[in-house]
């Protein structure tokens, strides 16, 4: 009863957020044009590439190539700016009036978040589903019954994305310019996330580490599901992020304790 | 004529050397920043790296090709913006009312406005493009004044496509999100093969998004000089500098005081 009473709180933040998001509604239209634009330079440049390679590379054809950047994308942009968000809160001083409310700033910034990234996931999934049918049209041998686990791998990949975001944007109670390391991420996701090339053509040693790693079970794992489902993979895929999201909850709660010790706010 | 050109380059000198001193007074964020940029370009090396590992070309161009137009594009883009960063805010600066200051001083307001501000990362931007020009091509000097010329043009493109954009507030309100996504835009297309625009989007990159004059025809021109592809280079450049400024200064007629009080030091 008071499990339910304590989520209730994180429901209600949420529910707030996305309302006032809301209001802002037509403005993630205007973003998505960047997402629709990105994709259609990612399909002209796998054309020229299939054009002169043949039908598959690294065992996707041109349509699950398409479907599958569709996917990693979805998951890197469906995001709110909460590095942002939670470094100033920690420079400028704003953290000292969160942290006496009844709420866990961790769990505040995550349910504060959900609703913007809610809104987002939405939005920029059904773009991605119409993107998807008029650039390449349907992907072979899909089944709708495999959707709802692939819409879970997607999600579980957005949180995963923002807990190791979040876990990163501590790092200001000791670092005041942590921005680069905003930077760092954002690239080992692009390079080792599979985001712009699935980890199959990357070479041998390096996919082989990349498997391993946090941010192939933000992006590559959720792609690769999406555009070649299998039961054995699929548990694959949910084990690494369940096991990662985890890690990364509890260690952006370490990290704020820790930090939080070390806070001095002057002035008010 | 001389004269205003003069004064024009002086103005712009002067802004750089305060930018300059500025960001220098930051010294650990500034270099946080450029190493940072240069980081964060270099991510891209990898990216067409793993690619060409598998195909031999693309849309016509190999490995170095690709590096090349990265590296034009990024000096270009560095210089427009070490020089001219409020051309990033134009809109931002009109529809605050701020836009009073300038108008106000005796200088070209135009000019006044896009050069009193800096983008320190921009730094990053120019010292990526050097480096990676000078590691592909080891330094040739006829090529390595060709290639800081063709920048400087490359940027003249970006600052005229930006004004003309953020010039579009004076007519129907706030255009700053189209600016930005027009830059996006800009950016990403100039960074990939020119093989893979076919069609509309080909002629899309010649005329109103001309990204093609800030990457692909200068590594044409850098790779086998052709005073053809120079002329028709330098007049376009004209031809946009021209519509952008005539297009500031015709919207400025519509534009109402905010009433701000700004202090410009």
């Amino acid at each position: 009863m008071k499990a339910v009473k304590i989520l209730d709180k994180y429901f209600h933040i949420a529910r707030v957020s996305l309302a006032s998001q809301l209001v802002y509604v037509k403005n993630f239209f205007v973003r998505n044009i960047f997402f629709v634009f990105i994709i259609y330079i990612m399909l002209l440049l796998w054309r020229a590439i299939y054009g002169s390679q043949g039908n598959t590379i690294a065992g996707f054809t041109l349509t699950q190539m398409i479907w599958y950047l569709i996917t990693t994308e979805l998951v890197a942009l469906t995001r709110s700016n909460v590095f942002l968000e939670v470094s100033e809160d920690v420079k400028k001083g704003n953290i000292a009036y969160l942290i006496n409310k009844p709420y866990h700033y961790v769990g505040y910034i995550f349910s504060n978040s959900m609703g913007e990234v809610g809104l987002r996931f939405v939005i920029n999934g059904l773009t991605a589903i119409i993107m998807g049918f008029i650039l390449v049209g349907p992907l072979e041998e899909f089944s709708m019954i495999h959707l709802p686990m692939i819409i879970l791998a997607i999600i579980l990949g957005i949180c995963l994305n923002f807990f190791i975001y979040i876990t990163l944007a501590l790092s200001a109670f000791w670092f005041e310019e942590n921005a680069a390391l905003s930077w760092i991420y954002s690239k080992l996701i692009f390079m080792l996330g599979g985001m712009l090339i699935p980890l199959k053509l990357l070479p041998n040693w390096l996919e082989s580490i990349a498997r391993y790693m946090p941010f192939a079970y933000v992006t590559y794992g959720p792609g690769r599901l999406a555009v070649n489902f299998s039961y054995q993979q699929f548990f694959e895929i949910l084990m690494w992020q369940g096991g990662y999201l985890i890690t990364f909850v509890l260690l952006a709660l370490l990290v704020y304790r820790k930090g939080v010790k070390e806070l001095n706010v002057n002035g008010g | 004529m001389l004269t205003e050109a003069k004064k024009t380059i002086q103005l712009i000198g002067g802004y750089f050397r305060y930018n300059l001193a500025a960001s220098m007074e930051y010294r650990s964020s500034f270099l946080i920043q450029t190493l940072g940029m240069i980081l964060n370009n270099s991510a891209f090396i990898f990216f067409w790296w793993v690619l060409f590992e598998h195909v031999g070309e693309i849309g016509g161009y190999g490995f170095q090709e690709v590096m090349m137009i990265w590296a034009i594009s990024s000096t270009s883009y560095g210089i427009a913006f070490v020089f001219f960063g409020n051309v990033r805010r134009i809109s931002k600066i009109i529809v605050s009312g701020e836009l009073d200051t300038y108008l106000l001083q005796s200088k070209d307001a135009l000019i006044n406005l896009i050069a009193s501000g800096t983008v320190v990362s921009a730094w990053g931007d120019i010292f990526y493009g050097l480096l990676l020009f000078i590691f592909i091509t080891g330094g040739s000097l006829v090529k390595a004044g060709m290639f800081i010329l063709l920048s400087m043009i490359g940027s003249t493109f970006l600052v005229s496509i930006l004004v003309a954009a953020h010039s579009l507030t004076f007519y129907f309100g706030d255009a700053q999100g189209t600016a930005d996504l027009i830059i996006e835009f800009m950016v990403t297309i100039g960074t990939y093969p020119e093989g893979i625009y076919q069609g509309a989007s080909r002629v899309l990159i010649y005329t109103l998004l001309p990204t093609a004059f800030i990457s692909f025809v200068p590594i044409r021109i850098i790779q086998s000089f052709s005073w053809y592809w120079l002329g028709v280079l330098l007049l376009a450049m004209v031809a946009w500098g021209t519509l952008s400024y005539k297009l500031f200064y015709r919207g400025l007629r519509h534009y109402e005081s905010g009433n701000l009080i700004v202090n410009k030091l």
